[in-house]
């Protein structure tokens, strides 16, 4: 093209000039209100995928080898020698009992799980409990950390006093029901983020858990944390540790954290493909807007095109300049409503009432935390679908006769 | 050598289903350096006859030949008419967003001028014209005569071997039109062809060659 240097200096100096009009300025708006709308719900919905993720990996550990029940002597060893082939790979390990118990303070009675603490695994409780933070954390055997809705469902305060019942250990007898309470002091009271979690658990030191539970040797399973904590390696050790209990030790089963919440995590990748496709559909209704816009421009600009086209610029050289000319004025309206799209879910979730229902939703709380690829996605997909539109409308330009323009 | 030679040209509309023949078998020869006054009353076909002699539009049938290449052989329409077709309008049709130069710029920078010296050559034709100082004025700051002088400036600034104007002066004082004429006349002096339709008989002059359309025909005055 000979004239290309002319066209990119007509096109600029359209966009320095005043005579934008109203028409574009709506063209804008629309797009704005479509892109921010479709940036902020995907940023909220990536934004609660991630801080899920997130509550999840904080407080579990990435594979979970279950056994049930204490492994033979001679098992736990031919378990510790699978693991110690992955020695590099694993980070912290800790095998920990799990029990069922009814917490107890005034009248409210609560469901829990008390977990068994370890205070000399202090790699392992550093990574998984906040309340660690401090150096040589010591937890005595009358002491109890609570999840926060457990502490707050039974009103209770650091500091204060719980009973915790086995309900193993309620007997029957002629005086009617047995019931062996143990006091524990509240030592403090721990947020994972993740409300299963903060709703039923409960730590104990691991030599008071033994004290309690006897002889019972139910809800053993030993945690692993990897140094790779992504998802994919947990899924790959796991998979690994599989096939080879699969030969060597048949009771033994280890999960990985996404297989074990898979149902959940498929479920929301699913809905994050619907979430964008339907609210595609609003950038296709302002893509309409588009079709006007440009119409109308032609229309207005129509002696325009004639001169140009008497001063020997082609067609298709005309379209290039309106095509130039509309997706500038597209692309300020699509970095506005990525940028007013993304100041608007910071926005909405520094508000105390947007808040979620952590019994439905898992958490309470979402962590702005957008990806560059779903930027990339939105940006991609909007110039897409605008830039056909320009390009359709400007097909107008063809069916133009220099004459009839001229003799307007 | 005939700079432009039409051939049994005609040329019809369809308006409303209805054939309107407009030109009917005309032939015209032009020579290098003539002004050629073309007259005649209100839709008689004058601006016809210019588009199709500046390959605005084609006809229904007969030859045009411009600067000896016969018009159906020439492949690049709009480079062939930016090269060697100047237009002056009866309206002045400036882009209304750019500058008196660089309305002027723009045939240059589409032929593939650099900007700085299509700057230097642009404004030596508006200073030619005695219209320099409002170079850098945007249309609507102009006075007709001054538009029209920018549009003239416009049309000859790649130098043209044909000038076609179509009543240039229609909407211009007397004064102004007097400016304009001899502006034209100048150019014309200096072995431009100019083709010039008007309905004002004053304009034109015993050296032109005078025609006059009357019911499709093209008939010397
Ligand atoms: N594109 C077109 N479609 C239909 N009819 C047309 C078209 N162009 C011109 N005509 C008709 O052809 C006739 C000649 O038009 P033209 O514009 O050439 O006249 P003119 O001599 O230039 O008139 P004026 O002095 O008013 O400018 C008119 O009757 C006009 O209505
Ligand atoms: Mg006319």
């Amino acid at each position: 093209m000979k004239g290309v240097l002319a066209l990119y200096w007509v096109t600029l100096k359209r966009l320095k000039s005043s005579s934008w009009g109203k028409n574009s300025l709506f063209m804008i708006i629309g797009i704005i209100i479509a892109v921010g709308t479709l940036t902020l719900s995907m940023i909220l919905f990536e934004s609660y995928e991630k801080t899920l993720v997130n509550a999840f990996k904080v407080a579990q550990p990435d594979i979970l080898i279950n056994h049930n029940y204490m492994l033979t002597e001679g098992n736990q060893e031919e378990l510790e020698s699978i693991l110690d082939a992955y020695k590099s790979e694993i980070m912290a390990i800790e095998q920990k009992q799990r029990i069922s118990v009814i917490i107890n303070r005034g009248d409210s009675n609560k469901p829990a799980y008390i977990e068994s603490f370890s205070e000399d695994n202090t790699n392992f409780n550093q990574l998984m409990y906040s309340f660690t933070k401090q150096k040589d954390f010591h937890l005595s055997d009358n002491e109890i950390i609570l999840g926060e809705y457990l502490a707050k469902e039974l009103n209770v305060q650091v500091g204060e006093e719980v009973n915790v019942i086995i309900p193993s250990s309620i007997r029957y007898s002629i005086f009617g029901l047995v019931k062996k309470a143990e006091k524990f002091l509240v030592r403090d009271i721990e947020r994972t983020g993740l409300y299963e979690i903060d709703v039923y658990r409960a730590i104990v030191n691991k030599s008071r858990v033994e004290l309690l539970v006897g002889d019972n040797d139910s809800g053993i399973s030993t945690y692993l944390l990897l140094n790779d904590r992504s998802q994919d390696n947990s899924r790959l050790v796991a998979g690994e540790l599989n096939r080879i209990f699969m030969n060597r030790l048949p009771q033994v089963q280890a999960f990985d954290l996404i297989s074990k919440n898979s149902v959940i995590f498929s479920a929301l990748s699913l809905q994050k493909v619907m979430i964008f496709l339907i609210l595609c559909i609003i950038v296709i209704v302002a893509s309409f807007n588009v079709i006007s816009t440009v119409s109308t421009i032609i229309i207005e600009k129509i002696n325009e095109i004639g001169i140009l086209m008497t001063l020997g610029l082609k067609r298709k050289e005309i379209k290039f300049i309106y095509f130039t000319f509309s997706l500038i004025l597209a692309h300020i309206g699509i970095v506005i409503g990525l940028i007013l799209g993304y100041g608007s879910a910071y926005w909405l979730t520094s508000q105390d009432y947007f808040s979620l229902k952590g019994d439905i939703y898992f958490i309470d709380k979402i962590l702005i935390n957008p990806s560059a690829l779903m930027f990339l996605t939105i940006y991609i997909t909007t110039i897409f679908v605008i830039s056909t539109t320009i390009f359709l409308s400007l097909r107008n330009i063809n069916k133009l006769e220099i004459i009839s323009i001229m003799r307007q | 050598m005939h700079i432009i030679k039409l051939n049994n040209v005609s040329k019809s509309y369809l308006e409303d289903k209805k054939k309107l023949q407009v030109l009917k078998s005309i032939n015209l020869t032009v020579e290098e350096g003539e002004f050629v006054a073309i007259t005649g009353t209100s839709g008689c076909g004058k601006s016809t006859l210019l588009h199709l002699i500046g390959l605005l539009d084609s006809p229904d049938s007969g030859e045009i030949n411009l600067a000896g290449e016969s018009c159906n052989s020439i492949s690049n329409m709009e480079i062939f008419r930016n090269r060697n077709i100047g237009f002056i309008f009866q309206f002045h049709y400036l882009l209304d967003d750019f500058t008196a130069l660089e309305n002027v710029m723009i045939p240059l920078l589409v032929q593939g001028y650099k900007k700085a010296e299509a700057v230097k050559l642009a404004s030596e034709v508006i200073i030619s014209l005695g219209i320099g100082q409002r170079m850098h004025h945007f249309p609507n700051q102009l006075s007709g005569g001054e538009e029209q002088r920018i549009a003239i400036a416009r049309a000859i600034v790649t130098k043209p071997k044909i000038l076609l104007a179509d009543e240039p002066s229609g909407n211009l004082d007397e004064e102004t039109t007097q400016n304009v004429i001899s502006i034209l006349r100048d150019l014309n002096k200096k072995g431009l062809t100019i083709i010039f339709v008007t309905h004002d008989l004053n304009l034109v002059k015993e050296d032109d060659s005078h025609y006059t359309i009357k019911e499709g025909k093209l008939i010397q005055a």
